[in-house]
């Protein structure tokens, strides 16, 4: 595939998008995202029964799902694996696994780490992720880019066919994103022609650039170039199709009410749900699976439902022997640690979920940027990686995460041999000498035990090097979402908040720029990116040739780090425990773009 | 009045208790910060998708609107659809989650009565012993230990390192699985039980009444099992009212702590989701039940103690 960088007008046609949406919808991810409690498991095949992706188009927006980190020697005491690897044993009779409560168990309509799982397991779509982690096509069996990536028209199987055997073809798919637009679960992409205008302004959903010419043949037109649109696909579960012939005519409440009874239960993946109850969702191989995508790891799999799957529940029932491979959570890692025989089962997967702390420009003085460094010199993130999280995480300096093209690991935002000393000097130079006279911050966490501990710890470590006093408020997630992200109480919400962020999501040119300068999750930090940085930023995302844009990301984190607009502080990564015989690893819960893991008898 | 019209009078304050129970949380739940459907979605909602969504349901009407809408619905039976549980019907919701709880309730009560009561009667008959020092410390302990510790202590215990009970979950009353939630639920009721028991049947034992049957030849087994615990037993039927309120409390914490899917996890979820129909459902049949339990009491109050069903 050419390099094909977008030109000027593209760039000012994606800018002004970018600021539209901005303004229009405050863009923003889920507190759920965050991830502490998230984990998608994920049961691929071995693989040999997906289909070769084309290639056309193989260099993703992340790119990354090669980059390991393979003995990095910054996490002791367990097997660091990074984006590749995993598995390669034998299918297993059974697989036991953790996960929440879906929202919903068709796709579109909820977006939680339980619905990830349903859609993992149950749900297949143009293209799926194999055990790699690289995209494979699934219901499409081949798909041809224009040359500037612009277009992509995918050619679909024959004989694709429900699990209730009723077939479907392209126009299902159409189907049925049009009929999920109105109930309001539709985000993006932004990329797609049209789409902004469909959600924003209330333009006719036929503008889309998303056709079904003929029954076979599906086009995504963009606005954009999308290197990544094979990652977008897998992951996405907006695009997956869903059982036009229940929900055409019917109200979704009530098809979705009848589909969790499994006796009603359609889907297209490679397993049906066979038993449904609130603690556990059990799942089967589906007869009629038609789809090119991986067939699954194991005949049968039982989720038995947590409240947060990185629980001290999940990993007591793990060492119970009541599930197979479980995520350990932060307060649970000394126990491993300590267990010669755990620390043997289990590895540790870097993956790219960050904790940064969002702060309030409009509050003074956090609005002055020696008062942001100082406050991000204080933080001792070593200590707090490898002593407070257990070695369960790494520093985080910047805004890229080991997935994207770019990220330095050496990256400092403030390069200063002594960062307390300096960040004493500069809040002194703001007026505030030894902290005297700092007015007490407030810190708004949403109670989550692992964020708690990293709140905590900050909060100290301010104290200790910089003398000022920060309080914390902690709040249920509901609550804490409202009160960082609404509109309303953009003046009210406080000084400082907890910003977890899968760095790993669906879609990286509608993610990441949303973390740049959409403050992450859209926590009202009311700091507002110079168009020229956007404009550069934009040029970054959308850049085919990962060289250049490895070199072009590195530059916009570099410059926007230099505002300190968010603070960043560690990158959580998932520690896994899986039983004797088990080999490979589950992917986390957002790591689609960085390759999901697998788990199959040794 | 006759016994007949108590009971009228006492079911007409149960349905007020229970209206002034709905309108409190009503309030609560619309008070309480967040919304119902920006954390199910991945992005902030638009204004258009909030506003489509507060339509659909029922939201965007006024307060009061929605207070007696939902009100007649509840009393005809229909408490709406699950925000959290998307298109599953509250009534469904219930219905799958309450069958866990009301069955460790039930147990828990039924052990804390099996098991407190002789208990009781074993120490007040040995008043001063080293038994009765020994229950008056162990039931302080029952009491004092709180379920959400308790809970994870038995689990590390017995199904982390002796391997003997499950960790979590729930697969019916009669199972492996029912036997932590049920003895960690129970030890308050064992320890309450025994020790109104103990006293209440010391109480009785040194009345004169016991004395004068004891003098008059009757057997010690005979006063104490046909006189002396129907009277010692009138304040534990008391107290047993009461327990059911502070089982349903500890349930919610049980439940969560083992991983029951039952309603007192359901409960917590949706406060967290947000979920307004499941709050206010759950709700309703919490307080349902610790009103029923009470009448039941008082009922059997009144039948066990004659004073009180001439008064």
């Amino acid at each position: 595939m050419g390099n094909t960088a977008p030109d000027d007008g593209l760039l000012a046609l994606q800018a002004a998008v970018t600021r539209r949406r901005f303004l229009q919808r405050l863009a923003m991810t889920s507190a759920f995202g965050a991830a502490s409690a998230a984990l998608l498991a994920n049961c691929s095949s071995d693989g040999d029964e997906g289909a070769p992706s084309t290639g056309a188009a193989s260099t993703d927006g992340a790119g990354a799902a090669t980059t390991s980190v393979e003995g990095s020697g910054t996490l002791e005491g367990f097997r660091v694996v990074g984006f590749s690897g995993g598995g390669t044993g034998k299918p297993l009779a059974e697989l036991r696994i953790a996960t929440q409560a879906p929202g919903a168990i068709v796709p579109g309509f909820a977006f939680d780490p339980g619905e990830t799982v349903v859609r993992r397991l149950a749900w297949n779509s143009l293209v799926a992720l194999d055990n790699e982690g690289n995209p494979v096509l699934a219901d499409a069996e081949s798909y041809t880019p224009n040359a500037d990536l612009t277009e992509h028209v995918f050619t679909l199987r024959d004989g694709l066919q429900w699990s209730d055997g009723t077939p479907y073809d392209a126009q299902t798919y159409i189907d049925s994103l049009l009929y999920r637009l109105p109930l309001g679960g539709i985000f993006g992409p932004s990329w797609l022609v049209g789409m902004n205008d469909v959600l924003f302004n209330g333009a006719d959903p036929s503008t889309l650039g998303y056709e079904a010419p003929d029954p076979k043949t599906l086009i995504f037109r963009s606005t954009a170039p999308v290197p990544f649109i094979e990652r977008f696909l897998a992951s996405n579960g907006d695009f997956f199709p869903i059982p036009m012939h229940l929900f055409a005519d019917a109200d979704s409440s009530e098809v979705l009410a009848s589909m969790s009874d499994p006796a009603n239960f359609v889907c297209n993946g490679p397993y049906v749900i066979t038993e449904n109850s609130p603690g556990s969702i059990v799942y089967e191989r589906n007869p009629r699976f038609s789809s090119g995508g991986p067939a699954g790891v194991a005949d049968r799999v039982v989720t038995t439902v947590f409240d947060a799957m990185r629980s001290s529940q999940s990993f007591n029932a793990f060492r119970s022997g009541e599930l197979d491979v479980v995520t350990v959570g932060a307060n649970d890692i000394p126990s491993v640690q300590a267990d010669a025989d755990l620390s043997a089962r289990t590895t540790q997967i870097v993956w790219p979920n960050y904790n940064m702390v969002v702060v309030n420009h409009n509050r003074e003085p956090l609005g002055d940027p020696r008062v942001r460094t100082a406050l991000h010199l204080a933080i001792d993130r070593k200590v707090l990686a490898e002593s407070v999280l257990s070695g369960s995480a790494l520093p985080m300096e910047g805004l890229l995460s080991p997935g994207y093209e770019g990220y330095d690991p050496d990256f400092r935002a403030v390069d200063v041999a002594d960062p307390a000393a300096e960040a004493q000097r500069l809040l002194a130079e703001a007026g505030f000498p030894g902290g005297e006279g700092f007015p007490e911050l407030t810190y708004i966490t949403q109670g989550d035990a692992s964020f708690d501990l990293i709140s905590q710890t900050l909060i100290g470590m301010w104290n200790d090097v910089l003398g000022i006093t920060v309080k914390l408020q902690r709040l249920d997630p509901a609550s804490w979402f409202s009160a960082v992200i609404t509109p309303e109480d953009v003046a009210e919400w406080g000084d400082l908040a907890d910003a977890p962020w899968p760095a790993a999501f669906r879609d990286p040119a509608d993610t990441f720029p949303d973390l740049l300068y959409f403050g992450g999750v859209v926590y009202h930090h009311n700091w507002t990116m110079p168009d020229d940085l956007l404009a550069r930023c934009e040029a970054a995302l959308y850049e085919v040739d990962p060289v250049v844009r490895a070199s072009a990301l590195a530059e916009v984190n570099a410059a926007i780090m230099k505002e300190l607009p968010i603070i960043p502080v560690t990158l959580l990564n998932d520690i896994q425990v899986r039983r004797e015989g088990i080999a490979g690893q589950f992917a986390a819960y957002g790591s689609e773009f960085y390759g999901l893991r697998h788990v199959s008898a040794e | 009045m006759s016994a007949n019209g108590t009971i009228a009078r006492r079911v007409g304050r149960t349905g007020v208790v229970l209206l002034v129970v709905y309108a409190i949380t009503f309030v609560c739940v619309r008070l309480t910060p967040g919304n119902p459907f920006a954390a199910r979605a991945p992005r902030a909602l638009s204004p258009d998708q909030q506003a489509r969504l507060e339509r659909q349901f029922g939201l965007d009407d006024p307060w009061p609107v929605q207070f007696v809408r939902y009100l007649f619905r509840a009393l005809s039976g229909d408490f709406g659809v699950s925000y959290a549980h998307q298109g599953e019907d509250v009534v469904d919701v219930i219905v799958a989650r309450a069958w866990p709880t009301m069955s460790l309730v039930g147990a828990a009560l039924l052990v804390g009565l099996v098991v407190g009561v002789p208990l009781g009667v074993a120490a007040a008959l040995r008043n001063d012993s080293w038994f009765d020092h020994l229950l008056s410390g162990v039931s302080t302990l029952g009491v004092a230990i709180p379920v959400f510790v308790a809970t994870p202590v038995l689990v590390i215990v017995l199904s982390v390192y002796a391997g003997w009970l499950p960790a979590q979950g729930w697969d019916g009353l009669i199972s492996t699985t029912a036997i932590i939630p049920i003895v960690v639920l129970a030890l308050e009721p064992i320890a309450v039980t025994a020790r109104f028991t103990r006293a209440s049947m010391i109480e009785v034992l040194r009345s004169d009444h016991h004395r004068t049957a004891r003098a008059r030849g009757l057997a010690r087994r005979t006063v104490v099992f046909r006189f002396a615990l129907r009277n010692g037993l009138v304040p534990v039927t008391t107290i047993t009212g009461l327990q059911v309120a502070g089982l349903l409390g500890s349930v919610v914490l049980v439940e969560s702590a083992y991983n029951v899917p039952g309603l007192g996890k359901e409960f917590l979820a949706a406060i967290t989701a947000r979920d307004y129909p499941v709050v206010m459902a759950a709700t309703l049949i919490f307080a349902a039940v610790i009103v029923v339990a009470n009448l039941l009491v008082d009922v059997a109050y009144a039948r066990l103690d004659p004073r009180i069903r001439s008064a």
